[in-house]
């Protein structure tokens, strides 16, 4: 997966494209207007993660220049700006999703795979770790071909873990993920837990591997190793 | 007590105590005049009966009921000797002992010496206090009368520009840029109010304002560096060498930039319903979104071992309003009777013709009910907490146009938001 991030501020620019590049995702940054509409209109990127608010420039008119060269690209808006006026034009002039600045990396990160999948329409509509296989469109789960009957939650903690494979994902983040932004007042994501302990065993009563690590302390970890 | 009533009151004392004070000094003088015209009409009488002594007329004639004469031996006295006193006699007609003036004169007339002793009623004190009182009692009801009228026909319409200032104060929000309409007026003392009035409300509204811009500026301004922080401590997070100890450090420490950035969304929220980013005119559903809420706040719950009601009626469907707002206040306010609740406790949720009743059981309150809607008031809480949820949905009911209420009643603590139906279209 290719992706532009068009981002002013360096150190964001510098966290956001390190913790992108991951496995098969090539992550390029566009540090101002201009240089971002270079890059677009010399190559072709599967998804553009877009700050509206750039220093010589608006986000907005790239969006257009990006629908009229490339209507096949995914656009994911991110701004400091929460104003609706930004989301909405946003999202009236092609964008595909809107994120507000500060996010979790973890959620850009599932939200940047899912648009990609709903972008790749041509292509499998599958996600896949190991043994598991994912429709996302029907939302059926199968390990070894047979399929797993999981709870909606766990689904998205599954697809969650997958989209965020290999990386450290804190309970916070995993919480805020599954119920929002409604789970900021609690004290304690402790309860976390009790969801990923039943899809681990709904997982390997279905035959498949104990993939997901508990790093103390912190959250948990999809990995092979 | 109004300010008017107080003057009538103290005018009326004033009145009373005056009034009482020249009644003494009435009487007095009366008395006075009464004891000096009596005095001068028995000078009078002795002189006619020092004439009639004179002209020879028999003593015994002369004597009566007021008139005592009696011959005296004279041992050389030329002058005449004379005293006024106040006696009792026996009235000669009524038969009842009165008050009298007497005249004791010794005159020498001719060779001979004649005490001669005159008396005179005097007009009766009862008769004199009782046309005092009279006259004073007509007196007080005259300016009692003029006062009572004064209070309330001219007072009132002098006062007239202060109780407009006063509306108008009352009206005052520092929020709006509505001008002052002060009356205009003539009295240097209403005039001195208004120019203060009017120096105030801009000085509030300029100060508010300049806080408000700071607030905006700070809570947009902080997005940045903290999503700058929450990266560079995601990265940390994935760094293989990171120990146990220092990943519960970041992660603590990740939480905490998460709060101040909930704080800064919060507050840019507030700043953004104030100035009607939202279009408020939407029809929205009120049970469509709960119905759509509440799985994840009854999972929620169930987390805190909080038994969980909800009984909503499918009524409320077209509310004006707008539907991110909605959720947010929905939101904020299930959040919050989860947060405010006791481990084991309960809640209730109740949709009933636009009315929405959350209930939930909690420790009493710190602060009376009006603080709570306040930006910051925490209540007896966990420290997570931000307070500005509940500014926020008192913030959104008020621009919707909802009425929001706040009761506790041990156990209960009890948030009733009313939802305005829509306008009949016309």
């Amino acid at each position: 997966m290719k992706l532009l991030l068009i981002e002013d501020e360096p150190e964001l620019a510098q966290a956001l494209v390190h913790y992108l590049r991951n496995g098969d995702v090539v992550c390029e940054r566009a540090a101002s207007f201009g240089e971002a509409r270079e890059k677009l209109e010399s190559f072709h990127y599967d998804i553009v993660l877009l700050d509206i608010m750039l220093p010589d420039g608006s986000g907005l008119d790239l969006l257009e220049l990006i629908k009229e060269k490339a209507p096949d690209t995914g656009v994911l808006v991110i701004s400091a700006r929460d104003a609706l006026d930004d989301r909405i034009t946003g999202l009236e002039r092609g964008a595909d999703d809107y994120l507000t600045k500060p996010f979790q990396f973890p959620e850009l990160s599932a939200r940047i795979k899912a648009l990609y999948r709903r972008r790749k329409r041509q292509g499998m509509q599958t996600l896949h770790w190991q043994e598991i296989t994912i429709t996302p469109d029907t939302h059926e789960v199968k390990v070894h071909g047979r399929p797993v009957e999981l709870t909606l939650k766990e689904y998205k903690l599954l697809v969650f873990f997958i989209e965020n494979a290999g990386r450290v994902l804190t309970k916070q983040s995993i919480a805020e993920h599954l119920w929002g932004d409604h789970v900021d007042f609690l004290d304690s994501f402790d309860f976390v837990y009790q969801h990923i302990k039943n899809l681990r065993k709904k997982l390997a009563a279905a035959g498949a591997g104990d993939y997901i690590k508990t790093i103390y302390g912190l959250g948990y970890k999809l990995t092979d190793q | 007590m109004s300010l008017l009533t107080k003057f009538t009151f103290i005018y009326l004392a004033i009145i009373s105590v005056v009034l009482g004070v020249a009644g003494l000094i009435i009487y007095n003088q009366f008395q006075e005049l009464v004891v000096r015209e009596t005095d001068y009409t028995l000078y009078h009488d002795l002189q006619i009966v020092k004439e009639s002594i004179r002209q020879g007329k028999p003593i015994e004639a002369l004597n009566n009921e007021r008139v005592h004469i009696t011959p005296l031996p004279n041992h050389g006295r030329t002058e005449e000797i004379r005293a006024y006193s106040d006696t009792l006699i026996v009235h000669y007609f009524t038969k009842k002992l009165e008050p009298f003036r007497k005249v004791t004169a010794l005159s020498p007339i001719g060779d001979q010496l004649y005490r001669i002793e005159i008396t005179e009623i005097f007009i009766e004190e009862e008769d004199m206090k009782r046309a005092v009182a009279d006259m004073l009692r007509k007196l007080f009801f005259a300016l009692s009368g003029a006062i009572l009228l004064f209070s309330f026909v001219f007072s009132r319409q002098l006062l007239k520009p202060f109780r407009l200032i006063l509306e108008q104060m009352e009206r005052f929000t520092v929020g709006t840029n509505a001008p002052l309409e002060l009356p205009r007026t003539n009295t240097r003392e209403f005039r001195q109010l208004k120019a203060f009035v009017r120096q105030m409300a801009d000085r509030a509204r300029r100060e508010y304002r300049a806080l408000k811009e700071f607030v905006e500026h700070t809570s947009h301004e902080m997005q940045t560096p903290v999503a700058i922080a929450q990266g560079k401590m995601e990265l940390l997070l994935q760094d293989p060498e990171l120990k146990p100890r220092q990943a519960e450090l970041v992660a603590s420490a990740k939480n905490a930039l998460a709060r101040l950035s909930r704080l800064g969304k919060g507050l840019a929220l507030l700043t953004k319903i104030e100035h009607g980013e939202y279009t408020l005119s939407e029809q929205v559903d009120v049970a469509a979104a709960l119905h759509r809420l509440l799985p994840d706040f009854e999972e929620l719950a169930q987390m805190k071992n909080i038994e969980f009601l909800a009984d909503i009626e499918d009524d409320c469907k077209t509310v004006r309003g707008n539907a991110t707002l909605l959720e947010i206040l929905l939101t904020n306010l299930l959040k919050n009777a989860i947060q405010h609740n006791d481990e084991g406790g309960r809640i209730e949720v109740r949709l009933r013709q636009c009315r929405l009743l959350i209930r939930n059981t909690g420790k009493a309150p710190d602060h009376p009910p009006e603080v709570l809607f306040q930006r910051f008031a925490k209540g007896n809480s966990s420290q997570s907490n931000l307070g500005l949820g509940l500014a926020i949905a008192r913030k959104i009911c008020d621009a919707s146009g909802y009425h929001i209420r706040y009761r506790y009643e041990a156990p209960w603590h009890e948030v009733e938001v009313v939802f305005a139906p829509p306008a009949p279209e016309t």
